[in-house]
């Protein structure tokens, strides 16, 4: 990690699960012993608006309040917002950007100009196939922890439980699980 | 293949032979977790956002019978204060919270709690007012009502809300003066942030119990509440009213006392960051001043003399304090999250006049941003601070 600190940012529409998905990988990382802090940004307050979700894991205690401006990764979580968002004036020179889209790599890489360890994942394929449900932050999470390595899937697996089980049945709960996997088992 | 024991909650720690646990929680639930922890006999809710967390956390707890609070739904916000007046009048501790156009509602009843003299703690999360409609942060609503005779406590981050919620009920209590605790809206309340709780049982027993010397249920002693006066005696009631306000100078040390020997966190009426040398200052409340802290570390590894001057007691206001602090440095920029229309902002206006007496003042100067939830980034900290280092006048408003 750069200076001790990982910034995250995430882009998606309010109710996909950009915010849970921040707050998984900020206790995870809490767990390892860090610290951490995770905050949305909304636009309008409802379903369906682009929103964002800020992440920060850091050895020492963070005391800034401000934005992220320049990520170590990036993630989007809805498809149409690759068209919106300039992913390239918000990240670090090394950073990790992860796109669900059907389209691939390549593709992705001309449309957001930009080089860096970019990987596109199905995400809301296999959300739709998995969960029969438009939760593309469930694979994206599995994606997000194999291709930054920031935190790891135990404990993101550890958490998911925690935030997720009085909110769904077993059976759905281990869906959500399965979904992660295999977000996590497409960066090769 | 799940640990059973990855609990949200989970470690315990020992530090400074406190037991204390670490959790990772939004403004607004560590709140709600401080009110569960107090348990207290009423409170009226009304949702408005961004305080609705709070009590949506609050009325879980409820839900879950982890309080036996009487929980009172109602429908508006002058409705709301009206039953926490009558409730604390009847003798009960009462907790309420809310937000903005709330706030603005409430008004006229938020009077009438610090003019009866009832120890009411009501959380705070300042949003923005109409018009326009906004949703997001600032703090013009919170600076409106800080003449209306409550005390107003500011903090900065989740640990921070928690903590003050606690010291402000004993505060409140203390003084039989209604509190106010007030966090940033959206960037404290909705973010998750590391904080340390204290067990159930020894935040409650810092808090205490409540037994009001006079009450309107007290059949035995029946006397008057909300009374009428004529010219005769209202203004010696205000007099009294203002002499008890300036009690918090007394007793919010006193509660922050007590609460530093069972937390190992210690609150005064101002937090002063790297202030010992500090030419250049920023002088600010809430969220802000995280921020601030997060340019001066950088900056000071640097070697520029930047320092941060917190103010957490914002009613009654430390006019001494702040000007024995800033009698030390060259120059300083105050910096509010609201505007005072056809006036100063409220905390330059303020921090002025407290320093008017200094025979060495500061150059001064004051700058307004984040209204309606505008960012602050670090960068433009970082030029307020170089404007001040280099004896320029910062700007009137950070866009």
């Amino acid at each position: 990690m750069e200076k001790g600190i990982f910034e995250i940012i995430i882009h998606g529409r309010a109710g996909q699960g950009a915010k849970s998905m921040a707050q998984i990988i900020a206790e995870a990382a809490m767990a390892k012993g860090k610290y951490m802090q995770t905050f949305p940004s909304y636009g309008a307050e409802k379903t369906g608006a682009p929103m964002l979700a800020y992440v920060r894991i850091s050895s020492k205690p963070i005391t800034t309040h401000a934005p992220v401006t320049k990520a170590d990764a990036v993630v989007i979580i809805d498809p149409t917002l690759v068209d919106t968002v300039n992913v390239k004036d918000f990240i670090k020179e090394k950073a990790v950007v992860l796109v669900n889209s059907p389209k691939n790599t390549e593709e992705i890489k001309s449309k957001l100009k930009c080089s860096q360890n970019i990987y596109a994942i199905d995400a809301t394929g296999m959300a739709d196939r998995i969960l029969k449900s438009n939760h593309p932050n469930m694979p994206m999470l599995g994606a997000f922890v194999k291709a930054t390595g920031v935190v790891e899937m135990q404990e993101v697996l550890g958490h998911l439980v925690c935030i997720f089980a009085h909110k769904m049945s077993k059976e759905m709960l281990d869906k959500n699980i399965t979904a992660v996997k295999e977000g996590y088992n497409t960066i090769k | 293949m799940i640990p059973e024991q990855m609990r949200r909650e989970s470690s315990n720690e020992a530090r400074g032979g406190v037991r204390m646990k670490k959790v990772a929680l939004t403004g607004a639930h560590a709140s709600a977790e401080a009110m569960k922890q107090i348990n207290p006999d009423v409170v009226p809710v009304y949702p408005i956002t961004p305080q609705t967390p709070m009590m949506e956390k609050f009325c879980y707890f409820k839900a879950e019978g982890e309080v036996d609070t009487e929980v009172v739904l109602v429908e508006s916000e002058h409705s709301v204060m009206s039953v926490a007046v009558g409730a604390s009048a009847a003798g009960a501790r009462v907790m309420t919270a809310s937000s903005s156009q709330g706030i603005s509602l409430m008004n006229e009843v938020l009077s009438v709690a610090s003019g009866s003299r009832l120890p009411i703690l009501m959380n705070v999360v300042n949003r923005a007012v109409s018009a326009p409609l906004n949703i997001h942060c600032d703090q013009c609503s919170t600076m409106s009502v800080r003449d209306l005779g409550w005390v107003q406590l500011f903090a900065e981050t989740s640990q921070e809300a928690y903590d003050l919620t606690l010291i402000g009920m004993k505060l409140a209590e203390a003084m039989k003066n209604p509190v106010m605790v007030c966090q940033d809206g959206f960037i404290t309340s909705h973010c998750v942030e590391i904080l340390e709780i204290l067990e159930q049982e020894k935040a409650r027993k810092y808090v205490g119990d409540y037994n009001p010397k006079n009450k309107l249920l007290d059949v035995n002693n029946p006397m008057t509440f909300g009374a009428w006066q004529m010219p005769s005696h209202y203004m010696d009631t205000k007099i009294e009213q203002q002499k008890a306000l300036m009690d918090a100078f007394k007793e919010y040390p006193k509660a922050a006392k007590e609460y530093e020997a069972v937390s190992k966190r210690s609150y005064g009426f101002l937090e002063e960051y790297k202030m010992k040398d500090a030419e250049a200052v920023i002088v600010t409340t809430g969220s802000a001043a995280g921020t601030t802290k997060a340019v001066i570390d950088r900056m000071r590894d640097k070697g520029k003399k930047v320092g941060l001057l917190k103010i957490v007691l914002m009613r009654p206001f430390p006019y001494n304090e702040i000007a024995n602090v800033l009698s030390k440095a060259k120059a300083a920029c105050i910096l509010d999250r609201a505007v005072a229309f056809g006036g100063n902002a409220p905390l330059y206006g303020d921090v002025m006049q407290a320093c008017y007496s200094l025979n060495k003042k500061p150059k001064i100067s004051g700058s307004v941003f984040g209204l309606g939830g505008r960012e602050l980034y670090e960068e433009q900290i970082e030029k307020i601070f170089n404007d001040l280092l280099a004896g320029k006048n910062t700007e009137e408003y950070v866009k």
